[in-house]
């Protein structure tokens, strides 16, 4: 593999002086946020990679779990600072975690026993890779459908009080708006399926095929990613809508959306 | 017989109100004093405390689901979630048979929901919601201005549908309209809410 010196890292960064140019110039706003969050990926990044060789090098277990219960604790709030408007109190935090906790680690897991089966099973070397990008997509499917559902109950509100006043159930009510919340959640991983291979190269594959693996085998593995995120993303939104649904209705079939809070 | 003792709908209070089969109240009082809310409160649509009981059975004691199918509010802004009127009904056979009393023609029933003005869309939401009134089980409805977007002779028409099911013992009806004339003609007994107390008021 080509090591890149950080001085070509740095020439690299000027990338973002000509996005800094079109902010300031275009006055989107935007200049303050752009260096903010590139200041906050070079940072998060370089941790991200200390911590992970001091990982690499100890194999410790608890080490290891602290870094996947940070990682998804950092994903749950993540996807709730995301909604424009939340569901208050601990249940909009609840959702957004207990999603992201069963579908990461249940997918995670999986792939860990069945698939790749390191020695030992919890080897940080493929843990931690593997749950960041079930995380990374997981949170996007989350986020979506979560707006989408409490965007459209408030839309459709007339239609599903008049549903419930005929006496519909609540699911019933709300099916209509389920189903785009879930369609909308899951479409993002449908649609970088079809796409991946043809229009771009998924960032492991790439990552892969520089660090000198045979493509086939990074296909593979690519393959095995997808599924895997789709899995997560299914469970993960399916999770998060239903509860979303649960939560601002109540057990006499009511719509009760002074649950939302809205945000900024 | 539908029974409503201390209700208290956000701030909204009723003592105690009672509306029998073949009964027709109004629901009066000032813009803005919450005559919706109550209508939703007593279909428990609304958060509310009190009693609620519908022939000695208690609501609580029913599914939120069947005390609305027998106690039925019907919203003043129509709304509708298929594309095509048809699909919002079940007995195809029943509504085929009444439209034309409120001067509907079956053409209308394949159209568009998109489609529809808002004298058609009331008419039709009013149908939706007396759709599966039979002889065995008396209905309660709580209509929220259900022919403000009518003409007169309309008007008559659905007070007219409305009169037969009345006359029958089949339904009983709460409804809230800011046209005096029809209050007069079509309501036997009257509430009032005032000062965020609804309360009964003379013949």
């Amino acid at each position: 593999m080509i090591i890149i010196s950080y001085e070509e890292l740095a020439l690299g960064s000027v990338l973002l002086l000509l996005n800094g140019m079109v902010s300031l110039w275009f006055r989107t706003g935007m200049v303050v946020t752009l260096l903010v969050s590139s200041v906050r990926m070079v940072v998060q990044l370089s941790l991200m990679a200390y911590v992970l060789r001091y990982l690499f090098l100890t194999q410790m277990p608890l080490w290891t779990l602290l870094a996947v219960i940070v990682m998804i604790s950092f994903a749950g709030y993540e996807v709730m600072a995301r909604q424009k408007s939340r569901i208050e109190g601990g249940w909009g935090i609840g959702i957004g975690m207990g999603s992201m906790l069963m579908a990461a680690s249940l997918v995670t897991t999986f792939s860990l026993f069945v698939q790749i089966k390191p020695d030992p099973w919890y080897d940080a070397r493929y843990t931690i890779p593997l749950l960041g990008m079930v995380l990374g997509n997981t949170m996007t499917g989350i986020s979506i459908g979560l707006t989408t559902l409490t965007t459209n109950l408030k839309q459709e509100r007339d239609a599903i009080e008049a549903r419930l006043a005929l006496g519909h159930t609540k699911w019933a009510a709300c099916e209509t708006v389920v189903r785009q919340a879930l369609y909308t959640g899951m479409i993002g991983i449908v649609n970088s399926m079809s796409a991946a291979g043809l229009v771009f190269i998924p960032g492991m594959m790439t990552g892969q095929l520089m660090a000198g693996a045979d493509p086939i085998e990074a296909a593979k593995y690519q393959a095995l990613v997808m599924f895997l995120i789709a899995g997560g993303t299914t469970i993960g939104t399916t999770m998060a809508v239903f509860l979303g649904v649960y939560r601002l209705t109540d057990n006499r079939h009511r719509l009760r959306l002074e649950r939302l809070v809205l945000h900024k | 017989m539908l029974y409503i003792e201390r209700l208290e709908i956000k701030g909204i209070t009723a003592e105690r109100l009672t509306i029998q089969p073949g009964d027709c109240v109004s629901l009066s009082g000032a813009s803005g004093m919450g005559k919706s809310l109550f209508l939703k409160g007593v279909a428990d649509l609304m958060i509310n405390r009190g009693t609620l009981s519908l022939h000695g059975e208690s609501r609580e004691s029913m599914k939120a689901t069947s005390w609305r199918r027998r106690v039925t509010y019907v919203g003043a802004k129509t709304a509708w979630w298929h594309e095509k009127v048809i699909d919002h009904f079940n007995d195809k056979e029943w509504l085929e048979a009444i439209v034309a009393e409120v001067d509907l023609s079956l053409k209308v029933l394949d159209w568009n929901v998109s489609r529809l003005s808002s004298g058609e869309a009331q008419r039709l939401a009013l149908l939706r919601a007396l759709e599966g009134t039979f002889e065995d089980e008396v209905r309660y409805f709580l209509l929220d201005e259900p022919t403000s977007a009518l003409d007169g002779v309309r008007q008559g028409m659905v007070e007219t549908l409305l009169n037969r099911f009345l006359n029958a013992n089949q339904i009983g009806i709460l409804f809230v309209s800011h046209d005096e004339r029809q209050v007069e003609r079509f309501a036997r007994r009257h509430w009032q809410i005032y000062d965020r107390h609804v309360r009964e008021v003379g013949q």
